[in-house]
């Protein structure tokens, strides 16, 4: 069938039975126990009490999904080097492994294929796999060694494990090389690393009885590196062999803003503080970590030289989880100083390879320390002012409608049905940089004619901060009264120039109320896009400094809005200069998650280092879309250019679009 | 040590309520200090006020048990001073002949006894050290409580606390308010003139181009009015103050509950003299003669406005002082800036009505 049956090779040739059976007892036992982990940790994660959030995907959807990610790798190509060489050892890998079942099956099984031309090419594949194992296992390697990066984890444990890898990768071929030296037949040239190596054994003087003896050594040899590798792969890194796929595909395809739904019940309190009180997800993804540390460069507070290192949480989560240890579960090793570091900005979520979301889990951290009262004062304080005020900053409510004087805006009656809804927000409504948005805004409504409505003193705020904060049961309080509050009003569209409004909206009050989202949510950037694509705004040319546009995390990287602004400014002529980190890879202002009151110090600050990027383009204008950015690069600003001549300007697209249309 | 704490939530317009911040650092006082659990005592329907108790993790008792149940240390919070007025917290003491102490900021205390810290004022403190039944009313600067979140909150609603209100439940003092006229559009608002003349309108004096308004006009009973006229010329220095504090305070009710009819001004009735700040009333010194500021004041008279209130006015910065943490904070007895003749201070004990009080008082400065 595959052509002449003389081309093949003995399989186990020279190798002693007592090894041979060795080799098979040893690889049952590591088989077994690598089994028996895997199902323990299985096991472990369905003792887990919250219930894990429903996957937004269906189950096909995310199999199509898993499998391009295998088979492309886009999320670990993210960074190039490290994503090639991962895809130069992930198939050879698989080709290796495909290769050694093609040896089973032929030496242990009744089936016979594995001759003729089939053999020869097989050879050649397997070969060549090998080779691409073992470069991408150097290149690993070789970084490892020279780059001085914080974030590749160094230790005997992890050194060891590539150790082996490559003891694995080099015995193969040595073996291959002694086997093929013994006799040097010409049909083994396809495999072409094994015959190369051949050769030089031959030119170093072994072959024939010497080649066995190496043959027998190097077997031996190999068969102990694997059957080392097949017992290891639940523990440290080969970890994610087994649960990264899994964790991947498990709950992928949800925004990466959006917090996973907290179910709140007599007998679920929000909040986890030890590893049960986590998803079966978070556990699943906590297994799957493969330690490679992008979320901790990815981190802005890290960056900034605050105390957290997202890995560590997720390490913490996973190694506080003995795998034995029927012991009742301590609370997870996690200082307040690190978990109130998080900026919630998700960069760590959309850093990792294998999906991970890491900040969820803080939040969730947040939540328990929340509810066992450990919240440090300026939290408290925001849930305070959120729960009596209706708005986070603490200001009366009656300067709700501060920002409107002297302005004409309309403001809905009560029961009024309301056709467009512009949706001011806390900020605002409360702070400068807000309502100098919130007065742009209406100035362009105004100058459209279009029939909207504000709320008013009826509007509270989304709960957002409360949230991330970890207040769930506040947020729900929020969100019950404003769902309560738009269903009366009959709301079809709303608008907002909050990215955390907008988010809130838009990915998480559906999860309050499934029914509660019968109008369209848009950002006032994407709205501002389609009034001037529709030709309703002019949007007339604005001879001046170029512009470079910051993107808030939570439009940006949350809810994938990059093209709107970035239109509405090339719209205006203005000379667009990108920061080193823009779109997706933005880096945050430092307000989100709390930071805005909550102040972790750090040896910089989140802000500063912004405007320092933005200061660096040469642009003489920071656009934003968020008013939370807006301050915090506007303080930066002042910290920064107190003695400046020039200093960059800090002004959202709102405002820009305004003066461009002179309202 | 039994404890008792008494707790009530202020009632705020569109919202459930809202417990100060005091009651809920009475509550988390309460159960720090008991060793046998802390009974918290909440008005009838103040649901708030018991979920937040019970969500704290003290027991709810009867109002009524105030009064019967034997305690140690009763702990009031402001919102139930409020509610109840100070009578509350004076006929608890009295009951059971406790101590009473009000503008507690902190208590931490042994078996036997307390160790209070009370608000002095300006940012002094009292520490006093009392044993016994005691009554404490926790300040309204009292520290944070920590935190009880909203789901803890709902629990402990949903798990079926309700308020034990009985036959004693003491009601607020009973307070009759008058009809409120709601304020006008400022367009329609007369433009804002000078303290003196808005002073003479009120009372109807001087000579106005245009018909004095009734709102203007105050309308009270005949002694009501007659103390404010005196006390406004006494304002003025026209009259003396002890002719103005002579009149009786305690206004009696009126015989009719009709209201009165409303007098016609006595528009330049009285011929007033211009009011300088050189000759004033004769009564006092010239540097503490009062009178409202003019136009014709000096600029330095005139700057010591208060400043406007417009709508930016959370967005300007407060202007940022250096040693504003020595300057407010309590003085310290070793701070090297105290100024000469006020301090160094010292840590004096003496003996009074309350055994074992120390206070803060000034040294003599050594010269």
């Amino acid at each position: 069938m595959f052509g002449d049956e003389a081309i093949t090779r003995e399989i186990m040739g020279h190798v002693p039975r007592w090894l041979a059976v060795a080799f098979y007892v040893g690889a049952v036992v590591a088989c077994g126990a690598t089994a028996v982990v895997v199902g323990r940790r299985v096991w472990q994660c369905r003792l887990a009490r919250r219930p894990s959030e429903v996957a937004t995907a269906g189950t096909w959807h995310r199999i199509v999904r898993g499998l391009r990610y295998l088979a492309f790798h886009e999320q670990l190509r993210r960074d190039r080097f490290a994503g090639w060489a991962h895809l130069l050892m992930f198939y050879g890998f698989v080709i290796l492994f495909a290769g050694t079942c093609l040896v089973f099956l032929e030496h242990d099984t009744p089936l016979h294929f594995y001759y003729g031309w089939f053999y020869q090419w097989a050879s050649l594949v397997i070969d060549l796999g090998g080779v691409a194992f073992l470069i991408g296992l150097l290149m690993f390697l070789g970084r490892r060694a020279s780059s001085g990066s914080q974030r590749i984890l160094r230790g005997w444990r992890v050194t060891s494990l590539s150790a082996l890898l490559l003891a694995i990768g080099v015995s193969g071929f040595l073996l291959e090389g002694a086997r093929i030296a013994v006799d040097l037949p010409p049909h083994e040239t396809y495999s072409v690393a094994g015959y190369g190596i051949a050769l030089l054994l031959r030119a170093a003087g072994i072959g024939g009885e010497t080649a066995v003896r190496w043959q027998q050594w190097l077997w031996g040899g190999h068969a102990a590196a694997c059957v080392a590798f097949f017992g290891l792969v639940p523990w440290g890194v080969f970890r994610h062999m087994v649960f990264g796929l899994a964790s991947a595909t498990a709950t992928g395809g949800k925004p990466l803003s959006r917090l996973p739904v907290a179910p709140l019940g007599p007998e679920l309190a929000p909040g986890a503080t030890t590893w049960r009180q986590f998803s079966r997800n978070d556990l699943l993804e906590a297994d799957a970590c493969t330690t490679c540390g992008r979320c901790n460069e990815a981190c802005p507070a890290a960056a900034a030289g605050k105390p957290l290192q997202p890995r560590d949480v997720v390490l913490e989560l996973r190694d506080s989880r003995g795998t034995w240890s029927a012991a009742d579960p301590q609370p997870l090793a996690v200082s307040d100083e690190v978990l109130w570091s998080c900026t919630t900005c998700a960069a760590c979520n959309q850093a990792c390879p294998v999906g991970i979301d890491v900040y969820g889990k803080i939040v969730e951290l947040r939540r328990g320390r929340v509810e066992r009262g450990g919240v440090p004062e300026a939290a408290a304080a925001v849930f305070e002012h959120v729960a009596d005020r209706w708005n986070p900053f603490g200001r009366p409510d009656i300067e709700r409608m501060a920002w409107a004087q002297g302005i004409n805006v309309r403001v809905a009656d009560p029961d009024e049905p309301i056709e467009l809804l512009y949706w001011v927000g806390c900020a605002g409504s409360f702070t400068p940089e807000g309502r100098a948005v919130a007065q742009a805004m209406v100035r362009i409504l105004n100058r459209l004619g279009i029939n909207y409505r504000v709320l008013g003193r009826s509007e509270r705020c989304t709960g957002d901060p409360a949230r991330r904060m970890g207040e769930e049961g506040l947020f729900r309080e929020c969100a019950t009264h404003n769902l309560r509050t738009l269903r009366a009003h009959h709301v079809q569209r709303l608008i907002t120039h909050c990215p955390h409004c907008f988010n809130t909206f838009r990915n998480e009050y559906p999860d309050v109320d499934d029914s509660a989202a019968p109008w369209s949510v848009q950002h006032h950037s994407e709205f501002l896009a389609e009034q001037i694509a529709e030709g309703r705004l002019c949007a007339a040319s604005m001879p001046g400094d170029a512009v470079t546009f910051h993107d808030p995390c939570y439009l940006g990287r949350g809810n994938s809005v990059f093209a709107e602004p970035r239109s509405i400014l090339k719209r205006m002529d203005l000379p667009l200069v990108e920061m080193p980190r823009y779109g997706e890879h933005s880096f945050c202002c430092g307000a989100g998650g709390g930071s805005m009151w909550l102040d972790v110090r750090g040896a910089e600050r989140i802000e500063t280092k912004r405007y320092d990027e933005a200061a660096g383009t040469g642009a003489g204008i920071i656009a934003t879309a968020c008013p939370f950015c807006k301050t915090m690069l506007d303080a930066a600003r002042q910290a920064r250019d107190a003695s400046s001549t020039q200093p960059l300007r800090v002004l959202d697209v709102a405002e820009l679009v305004a003066a461009a249309e002179g309202c | 040590m039994r404890i008792a704490v008494v707790i009530a939530s202020e009632a705020d317009a569109g919202t459930a309520g809202r417990l100060p911040a005091g009651d809920r650092a009475a509550v988390h006082w309460g159960i720090g200090l008991s060793r046998d659990g802390c009974c918290a005592h909440c008005p009838a329907a103040d649901e708030m006020a018991a979920a937040y108790a019970r969500a704290a993790g003290a027991r709810i008792a009867a109002w009524d048990e105030l009064r019967t149940l034997s305690w140690d240390l009763a702990v009031i919070g402001p919102g139930a001073i409020d509610r109840y007025g100070d009578r509350l917290a004076g006929e608890l003491a009295e009951s059971k002949e406790a101590e009473l102490l009000f503008d507690v900021l902190h208590v931490e205390g042994g078996p036997r006894s307390w160790r209070v810290t009370c608000n002095a004022g300006c940012e002094a403190r009292d520490l006093v050290t009392v044993s016994g039944p005691a009554v404490l009313v926790v300040s309204h600067r009292a520290p944070r409580a920590p935190y009880i979140s909203r789901y803890r909150l709902t629990m402990a609603s949903v798990e079926g606390v309700t308020c034990v209100g009985g036959e004693g439940d003491p009601s607020p003092p009973h307070i009759i308010w008058g009809p409120v006229t709601p304020r006008g559009p400022r367009a329609q608002q007369p433009a804002p003139v000078d303290a003196q003349t808005r002073g003479a309108r009120v009372f109807g004096i001087g000579g106005s181009p245009e018909p004095v308004r009734e709102r203007a006009v105050i309308v009270e009973e005949p002694q009501t009015a007659a103390r404010l006229l005196l006390r406004y010329l006494a304002h003025r220095g026209f009259v003396s103050r002890t002719v103005a504090d002579a009149a009786p305070l305690d206004v009696p009710q009126p015989l009719s509950a009709a209201r009165p009819e409303v007098l016609p001004p006595v528009a330049a009735a009285i011929e007033l003299l211009p009011v300088t700040t050189a000759s004033g009333s004769g009564l006092w010194p010239a540097g503490l003669e009062r009178s409202p500021r003019t136009a014709a004041d000096s600029p330095a008279r005139r700057g010591r406005r208060p400043r406007p209130v417009g709508d930016a006015v959370g967005a300007r910065p407060r202007p940022r002082c250096e040693n504003s943490a020595l300057r407010r904070a309590p003085r310290r007895l070793d701070s090297p800036g105290a100024p000469a003749g006020r301090g160094p201070y010292r840590i004096a004990e003496h003996s009074s009505r309350d055994a074992g009080r120390v206070e803060t008082l000034p040294a003599t400065s050594p010269r």
